[in-house]
């Protein structure tokens, strides 16, 4: 009695299931049409309503928040298809962001330094953690295996730098992909040195820039960095990614 | 009998006058701002309104009506005052607010009422007359502060042009201006100070004045509060004139008293716009509507920026966008708008997306702008000019993605176009999927399980090396128990090797010597050298000899004597050697 209970429910849970994933694919077939047809507000509701939004849902959103001129909006959804996204939405997504920072006036005054951090950093986000976990465990066992059977000291000595080497690199991926990362969404928005408008201004942001979320406060005040710069801007001006 | 009869009548007097101190009492009593009782009020002038309570009333609660409508309140303090009549302490509670009239016409304020012990008292009741508040008389005042405004018979959604200007003689300071709510009207807009002179009957007044529009929301008599400006004038010419400091104190107002002074308030008569057929929104004195197209090619489903600029006077701050009439396969949606300056005077933007569906060439037929215009009272339509729109055929908007486990590849011969974004992507997995990781528990206990093997292969290694290096201390150290049990196996044996191997094993390994090196003399020698006495010795030659027989002629077994004999050497070397 119990077990012809249970196997009730998980039917019933497949078919709700299934039935939610059709209505969200529905959604996301209209929103394509909505978007063909040029009613982009339309296409944006549908877009919204659907539920665990993957990267090409959240591309075409920003598509469609661009064409009805909301540049900010465009820019946080396509920052998102980008968090998401496999290679070929990346590289649609660093060109159209590109049309956007020139419609609000962003130009990117990065230095070769930072550009080449930037570059790197985006390069290790693109290495899935499991590779590296694979790799770094695979490394680990066979240097144990090695140093126990073989007693090769030199081809140890390697194994166990390349062991160091992935070790590390995991760790630095963990770091990259787990800083959270927001868009300032108002513009001209003021950083300032401390979490007070009395505190001296350090810089000041344009709306559609993308900045690191460093540490955020329950009275409205967010810790940001931006390049050099790190200071305190209001919560309100910036949306996380 | 007269003396008693006067004395009886004291009594009874006394007795009255504290009966009537029991009791308690409540009145209002209406005050403008020089204290004065007052029965006809301004609007928008605050008044101070007295509740007097006589008698014991603490904790009593105290209720008016007759405010709650028409009138602003809220308390402004309470004073008490105590005195002595015939002897008895009587105290009076003066409860203090202050009020707000909001609106013209006759009003009654109260009965204000008390709850005691004996039941609600109510207090008499105050009969108001609230006009509206007048220009102050020049000849009678320093100061002057007045409203005006360009019409008072308007419609609704009619920009009317307020003016409020502050007037001031001699050494008057203005500190500050309150602007009143203005209820029923849109938020109105100023614009910056500016001040002059103005004659008044013969006196040179100097000014400041702010001007602004406002749009009536309602239909109906709409009442402007009056404004309160708030000044400062000197208490006394030349106050500090003997002082030494006397022109920088009188400079920097330390012998100043501030006033305030209300301006007039007014009442607009607001009517409805006259029927039409569709919604008009618009009400002025417009002149013309131009339109233009920021490009007269686009693509099907390309956005084109199309922009009515309506010029004229009139409510274009809250005016809503006019609705274009455009081919049926057009759409459109309003963008923005904003405040522009033309040739001919203000001027509004209204900017629109529009996206043609169809290709061909267009045309958009004249905009139609109706509105209505007070002055002629009657509404009125401008047109703009035709525009003629090239729609060529939509390019392909979507990418062909192709789906490969989780992630997705672009076709290559579709490329981004250099100045437009890249196309929508309509294949693929439109849902998240989290990416495939290892649980970080199950990562943790396969970098521990490696670490655990290395680290037991690490110690047993270090157990060996330590063994190998130790082993002889090790064997010295217990060659005895060692022995023990051996001779315990040979109880059940009886196998004369056993013990034969058992002592030159405990002789190897408590002199540290090899087995191959312990024989019957070294045996002899190792005795003598740690003191066994001859006799002893020659005990344990004949014992040690027996034993290599029993091993020449191979017998089999020992007897129990002998290796009770064994075990007796086993202890008499374990005392000394």
């Amino acid at each position: 009695m119990k077990s012809s209970v249970w196997v009730f429910a998980i039917v019933c849970s497949l078919i709700i299931h299934s039935a939610q994933t059709q209505n969200n694919e529905e959604l996301f077939l209209q929103g394509n049409q909505a978007y063909v047809q040029g009613d982009f507000l339309q296409a944006i509701n549908l877009y919204n309503a659907i539920e665990n939004k993957g990267a090409i849902v959240w591309y075409n959103l920003g598509n469609s928040w661009y064409r009805i001129e909301n540049y900010v909006q465009a820019l946080l959804c396509w920052a998102k298809a980008n968090k998401y996204g496999a290679a070929a939405i990346r590289s649609a997504v660093a060109h159209n962001a590109q049309r956007a920072h020139e419609h609000l006036g962003i130009t990117d005054d990065r230095t070769p330094l930072q550009f080449i951090g930037a570059k790197i950093e985006s390069a290790l986000m693109r290495i899935p953690v499991f590779v590296l976990q694979v790799l770094f465990l695979t490394a680990l066992y066979v240097f144990v295996f090695c140093y126990i059977f073989l007693g090769r000291k030199q081809n140890v000595l390697l194994l166990f730098l390349l062991m160091v080497f992935l070790g590390f690199l995991l760790l630095f991926v963990m770091h990259v992909n787990n800083r959270q990362h927001a868009l300032i969404v108002q513009p001209k928005t003021t950083i300032y040195a401390g979490m007070d408008k009395q505190f001296s201004q350090v810089g000041t942001l344009n709306a559609g820039q993308e900045i690191i979320l460093l540490e955020q406060k329950e009275n409205g005040w967010s810790k940001i960095a931006c390049g050099l710069v790190r200071g305190w801007v209001n919560s309100e001006s910036l949306e996380t990614i | 009998m007269v003396r008693r009869i006067g004395n009886g009548i004291a009594v009874i007097v006394l007795l009255s006058a504290a009966l009537v101190n029991a009791t308690v009492q409540i009145a209002l009593q209406l005050l403008d701002g020089n204290g004065s009782k007052v029965s006809t009020l301004a609007v928008g002038v605050p008044y101070l309104l007295d509740i007097i309570v006589t008698g014991e009333h603490t904790g009593a609660q105290i209720r008016v009506q007759g405010l709650d409508n028409n009138f602003t309140f809220e308390r402004a303090g309470t004073s008490q005052v105590s005195q002595m009549i015939n002897g008895v302490a009587q105290s009076k509670v003066y409860y203090k607010y202050s009020i707000i009239p909001q609106a013209v016409g006759s009003f009654t304020v109260g009965p204000a009422q008390i709850d005691t012990n004996q039941g609600v008292v109510q207090s008499n009741v105050l009969r108001v007359n609230v006009r509206n508040n007048v220009q102050q008389d020049p000849n009678q005042t320093d100061v002057l502060f007045t409203i005006e405004v360009e019409h008072d018979h308007v419609v609704v959604g009619q920009e009317i042009e307020l003016t409020m200007r502050f007037l001031w003689r001699n050494k008057t300071k203005l500190l500050n201006i309150e602007i009143p709510d203005f209820k029923g009207f849109a938020k109105p807009v100023w614009q910056a100070q500016t001040t002059g002179t103005q004659d008044i009957n013969g006196v040179t007044y100097e000014y400041a004045q702010w001007k602004g529009t406002i749009v009536p929301e309602v239909v109906g008599d709409i009442l402007i509060i009056p404004a309160r400006a708030i000044y400062q004038v000197p208490m006394k010419a030349n106050r500090f004139g003997g002082h030494m400091f006397g022109a920088f104190l009188d400079d920097f107002s330390f012998g100043a008293q501030d006033k305030y002074v209300h301006s007039n308030s007014i009442t607009l008569h607001v009517d409805s716009l006259p029927a039409h057929q569709t919604a008009v929104s618009a009400v002025g004195a417009f002149t013309n509507i131009t339109a233009s197209l920021d490009s007269s090619v686009a693509r099907a489903g390309e956005g084109i920026v199309l922009k009515l600029m309506l010029e004229g006077k009139g409510n274009l701050e809250t005016m809503e966008p006019p609705a274009l009439t455009l081919p049926d396969s057009f759409k459109y949606y309003a963008s923005k708008n904003y405040r522009a300056d033309s040739s001919k005077g203000p001027a509004k933007v209204f900017e629109y997306i529009i996206q043609g569906f169809e290709a061909g060439q267009w045309e958009i037929e004249p905009q139609p702008f109706t509105f209505y215009d007070p002055q002629e009272r009657q509404y009125k339509t401008l047109h703009t000019q035709p525009l003629s729109l090239l729609i060529n055929p939509a390019k392909r908007t979507t990418h062909n993605v192709q789906s490969t486990d989780n992630d997705l590849v672009v076709d290559e011969d579709e490329q981004c176009p250099e100045t437009d974004i890249c196309p929508l992507i309509t294949s693929g997995n439109w849902y998240y999927n989290s990416p495939r990781i290892i649980s970080w528990s199950v990562f943790l206990v396969l970098l521990f399980c490696a670490l655990g093997v290395f680290l037991i292969y690490f110690v047993y290694n270090l157990c060996v090396q330590y063994r190998k290096k130790h082993v002889v201390h090790l064997n010295k150290k217990n060659a005895f128990s060692v022995a023990y049990k051996t001779l315990k196996n040979c109880y059940n044996t009886h196998d004369p090797k056993m013990i034969y191997d058992m002592f030159v094993t405990l002789f190897a390994d408590r002199c540290c010597v090899n087995k191959e090196d312990v024989s019957a003399e070294y045996i002899e020698r190792v005795l003598h050298v740690q003191g066994f006495d001859r006799s002893v010795i020659a005990q344990w030659n004949n014992f040690f000899d027996q034993l290599r027989e029993y091993l020449f002629f191979k017998r089999a077994t020992v007897p129990q004597e002998f290796i009770d004999r064994a075990k007796i050497w086993i202890k008499q070397l374990e005392e000394k050697l």
